[in-house]
């Protein structure tokens, strides 16, 4: 046995309809999505005692799906609630799985609700640098530095566009077969190819969409889990690494050199390696966030993302699948939260015609812009 | 003309000796006047010692293209497009974020210059070419 034995485990998951949810709001997609999860894993809501929630950016603190907005509206009062910014799929469960192991709560409600699309935020804001000077210089959006990542990554390995490319077409052919994905139509490298280039060297197909949704987990005890009806996604291990909090003063932020740091801490936490990974769930607001991930966490050399995607390793039949819900590129814009509830499908042999044979243990990655990362090893057996 | 519709806020003790310097052409960055680090952007505290005693210093105007982007759509403030942006490594470590002058080609690696260019609210904008002579026509 590799690592140490699970003590805390997903058991229910819920998620509503993606796209276009207009004229509802965050907090009745979040509940959606909650009593989904909740009714999924079998327990009665009086029994969550913890509840980690997660704002949309923007506007004013409520209404933006935080803890003191859903806990009212689900009639619950637990001990332990609190709101992230950003809180992602990994961030947040890591919230959850803190309150576990510490005793401040037994069952955690993780929620998030979005209503990004209907509600027609702008996305031409700066994602890094200081603003005015990033601003004035037209460095906005996140395609900006994408594209800065994307263009020193082809110039110190000799990726290719094409390569680049084949990271959103190998995610289609995974949306083709999920009946949640918003984008479902063929996509080839030709299509790729032809479109024209957003912020160069990069395309629409490498940009996420924007799009609405709620998603919601329910995290309890091992010994809990053991009494409920779904296989448990027991969470191996959690890691997260904060090396760009430094700030923009590194040069090379968009390469996050911090990567490898946090693949070692959640390896080395979990007593696993990269071959022990059946499938891997890289948070996609760029497809060059997978080229850098797929590297860092070891599932090929440093500088081969772009050939080891190319090569078909990550798409249907590949010996890595990854994000086999479409991400972000190609199912819905949900911030890496519906790759974690994919994972826990995968993880209970519930995927359909996405089913990765034999699955077992999986790789979930997170980043907070340049800032941090966040990771979490699950596995349908609580120990390895 | 001009190719944004941000400028700067004027009487910014953090800003205004950069815009000073830029009509003279010439580039300066902030240095710590306890640690002598040198910093950009500008920051009220130095990251490594705290304090809050500095200067500017000029440093060449010069850098090397870390990597650039070329926007095809514009999110603003600029509206113009193609426009690209480059990441610059001038003296010190530091980068510059800023636009490059100029049609390129663009490599990564090449040797930068910095251009200040009029803008016809009277401001001075600082953008980067790769052409040692290069002076912006207007």
């Amino acid at each position: 046995m590799s690592g140490s034995k699970a003590s805390v485990a997903i058991v229910g998951i819920g998620t509503t309809e993606q796209g276009l949810l207009s004229g509802r709001s965050v907090v009745d997609i979040a509940l959606e999505a909650a009593l989904l999860a909740i009714a999924d894993s079998g327990i009665d809501k009086s029994e969550i005692d913890g509840l980690v929630c997660c704002r949309i950016i923007d506007g004013s603190l409520r209404g933006q799906g935080i803890d003191e907005d859903i806990a009212p509206a689900l009639g619950i009062a637990p001990n332990f609630s609190n709101t992230l910014e950003y809180g992602a799929g990994a961030f947040s469960l890591h919230q959850a799985v803190g309150a576990i192991r510490s005793g401040l709560a037994n069952t955690v409600l993780v929620t998030y609700g979005a209503n990004y699309r209907s509600g027609r935020r702008s996305f031409g804001n700066v994602v890094s640098g200081s603003h005015d000077w990033a601003s004035s210089a037209g460095y906005v959006h996140v395609a900006g530095p994408a594209a800065m990542a994307a263009r020193r990554h082809m110039h110190m390995y000799g990726t290719t566009e094409a390569e680049i490319g084949s990271i959103s077409v190998a995610q289609r052919q995974w949306a083709q077969m999920n009946p949640r994905a918003m984008y479902r139509d063929e996509f080839t490298l030709e299509d790729y190819l032809a479109q024209p280039y957003l912020v160069e060297p990069l395309r629409r197909a490498d940009i996420t969409m924007i799009s609405d949704g709620g998603v919601a987990f329910i995290v309890t005890t091992a010994e809990r889990a053991a009494d409920l009806r779904n296989a448990p996604a027991f969470v191996l291990g959690v890691a997260q690494n904060g090396g760009g909090m430094l700030g923009e003063w590194m040069p090379n932020r968009v390469m996050r050199p911090w990567l490898g740091a946090l693949s070692k801490d959640i390896y080395t936490k979990s007593g696993l390696t990269p071959s022990d990974i059946d499938a891997a769930y890289l948070q996609d607001p760029t497809s060059v966030w997978v080229l850098q991930q797929l590297e860092a966490y070891g599932f090929c050399g440093e500088g081969e993302g772009g050939s080891f995607s190319a090569e078909g390793n990550t798409a249907p039949g590949g010996s890595l699948p990854v994000n086999t819900n479409g991400g972000q590129l190609s199912e819905s814009y949900m911030w890496n939260w519906l790759q974690l509830y994919e994972a826990v499908e995968q993880l209970r042999g519930d995927a359909g015609d996405r089913q990765v044979a034999n699955a077992t243990t999986v790789l979930h990655a997170q980043t907070h812009d340049f800032w941090k990362g966040a990771a979490t090893i699950l596995s349908s057996h609580d120990q390895i | 003309m001009t190719d944004s519709t941000l400028t700067f806020e004027t009487n910014n003790p953090l800003t205004d000796g950069f815009w000073a310097a830029t009509r003279d052409h010439r580039l300066v960055v902030q240095r710590c006047d306890t640690c002598g680090e040198l910093r950009w952007p500008p920051t009220p505290g130095c990251a490594s010692c705290q304090s809050a005693r500095w200067g500017w210093e000029d440093v060449a105007t010069t850098g090397t293209l870390w990597s650039y982007a070329v926007y095809h759509r514009a999110f603003g403030p600029i509206t113009e497009v193609p426009y690209t942006v480059g990441i610059i490594e001038i003296a010190g470590g530091l980068t510059m974020i800023g636009l490059m002058a100029g049609d390129g080609p663009w490599r990564i690696g090449q040797r930068t210059y910095a251009v200040f260019e009029d803008q016809s609210d009277g401001t001075i904008k600082v953008k980067w070419t790769t052409e040692q002579k290069g002076k912006l026509e207007q």
